[in-house]
């Protein structure tokens, strides 16, 4: 079995946000593929993360929430709303939304979104006698 | 025996029409008195008894006062016939205006023809139309009619009070009962109940969580913790972090000054309730702690955000860290190149 384990490198870490990316070591050959998709939608803004331009997604293994991502080409990560986009393929700035754009280099990377934590809801979760 | 392909997706289409005949309101909605009357006739029939009068009631409460009012020891001498009873058939609820409920008295609903009906009544909806129609007694038609106009009953030999279904059903995603924003379960004539992700809430302590005034005085005085976690989740639901800050009372436990590689300066603050609270737990599950706040400013807007936190975090670097994405190890350095 594949070592799937991501090895953090510091080299490149940015948020957008509250989604994070982190550089990263990872054979990607061994992760499963996934169409390029937005990186997070708002349903009631309509605002949307979105990486715009020549890349591979695939989904994080086990243990780590969110894609990894390979950039082949500088690409543009917007904030903008969905309508002001025409596809991902294309490394081109959207109307900013609420966050500015962040430009991300050719690499490797594991992109997710914040953590919550709630000592509240955690409590509803457990289970009751 | 396997379920073809097709049968699986009609399994799947049954199973959301009798959740939405509950949750959904449907049965509701679709409540027909003179059905519901003549269904309910029906099943005392097959049962082998002789049709009884049926009463309507608009919720739980009122079929108990109707029960009471009935069963009352000066009316029952008159009340012996099924003639004698039929007079409240059809009249309006105003006889019930003196009738005063004792909540350790509860007079038993019927097991029989009601919403604990649904699980078998579905299966046998989906396997009657999609495996085997022929080996089913009719008679269950009957039943599957009366449970349309029934959630509860309480059968007696010459009465049957029927309660309708409620009008209005809020749950979670997990379909336990759960409204932060009113009753989860309401009823026709106004009687509802109060839940918070399954768990029970007088009303007047959901009522008190709508203002933050005097909140912390009652709030402090419940021993309920199923209630006063409740009463906290009414709370952020309508104020929001900020209004929980102010009705429980919140100190700066720790702020930090971060500089990033792009000579971006994050100031992140880290706040504490004044109180600890048994039901608040802590990253690793340990429970009686007090409610904690990361706040964190937003660089391209400025705009400051409280979110909740942990209170085991002794620094708002660590919190930063462990709201990083899952998988993100809690040693690697909290620093950005880009921050926007």
């Amino acid at each position: 079995m594949k070592n799937n384990k991501l090895i953090f490198t510091q080299e490149f870490q940015a948020h957008q946000g509250d989604t994070q990316w982190f550089s990263c070591k990872v054979d990607v050959s061994t992760l499963e593929k996934v169409p390029n998709q937005f990186i997070a939608r708002s349903e009631q803004s309509g605002s949307v993360h979105a990486l715009c331009g020549d890349y591979t997604m695939y989904k994080a293994p086990k243990g780590y929430d969110g894609f990894v991502i390979k950039v082949n080409k500088p690409c543009i990560l917007n904030h903008t709303l969905e309508e002001n986009l025409k596809n991902l393929k294309e490394a081109v700035l959207a109307p900013p939304k609420d966050h500015r754009h962040t430009e991300i280099n050719p690499g490797v990377y594991f992109v997710g979104i914040q953590r919550q934590a709630d000592p509240l809801t955690g409590y509803f979760e457990r289970v009751r006698d | 025996m396997e379920y073809t392909e097709e049968q699986k997706i009609a399994l799947e289409k049954v199973r959301k029409k009798w959740l939405n005949n509950f949750f959904g309101g449907e049965y509701y909605k679709n409540f027909d008195e003179e059905e519901c009357r003549k269904s309910t006739k029906e099943v005392y029939k097959v049962a082998g008894f002789r049709e009884p009068i049926v009463i309507i009631a608009r919720s739980l409460p009122e079929s108990q006062k109707i029960a009471k009012y009935l069963i009352d020891e000066e009316r029952t001498k008159n009340l012996t016939t099924y003639e004698s009873f039929a007079p409240y058939e059809h009249k309006d609820y105003s006889f019930l205006k003196d009738v005063e409920l004792n909540e350790k008295i509860v007079i038993p609903f019927s097991s029989y023809a009601n919403y604990t009906d649904f699980g078998w009544l579905a299966f046998y909806d989906f396997y009657k139309n999609n495996v085997d129609a022929k080996s089913f007694d009719p008679k269950i038609e009957e039943i599957n009619t009366a449970v349309k106009y029934t959630c509860m009953s309480i059968q007696c030999e010459k009465v049957c009070i029927v309660v309708k279904y409620p009008k209005e059903v809020h749950v979670n995603e997990n379909f336990v009962l759960h409204n932060p924003n009113g009753p989860a379960i309401l009823f026709e004539d106004g009687y509802g109940q109060y839940y918070i992700n399954g768990r029970f809430i007088p009303s007047t302590n959901f009522k008190e969580a709508f203002s933050l005034d005097g909140f912390k005085e009652s709030f402090m005085q419940i021993k309920n913790e199923d209630t006063k976690a409740g009463m906290l989740f009414v709370l952020r639901n309508k104020f929001g972090q900020e209004g929980v800050m102010k009705a429980l009372g919140a100190v700066l436990f720790n702020e930090e000054v971060i500089a990033h590689k792009n000579g971006y300066l994050e100031t992140v603050r880290l706040y504490h309730s004044t109180e600890k609270y048994s039901f608040l737990i802590d990253s690793k599950g340990n429970e009686n702690n007090p409610y904690a706040w990361l706040e964190i400013t937003c660089p391209s807007t400025g705009t400051k955000y409280l979110q909740n936190t942990f209170a085991d975090f002794k620094t708002a670097t660590e919190a930063c860290k462990f709201h990083r994405p899952e998988g993100v190890p809690m040693d690697l350095i909290y620093m950005w190149n880009s921050a926007n």
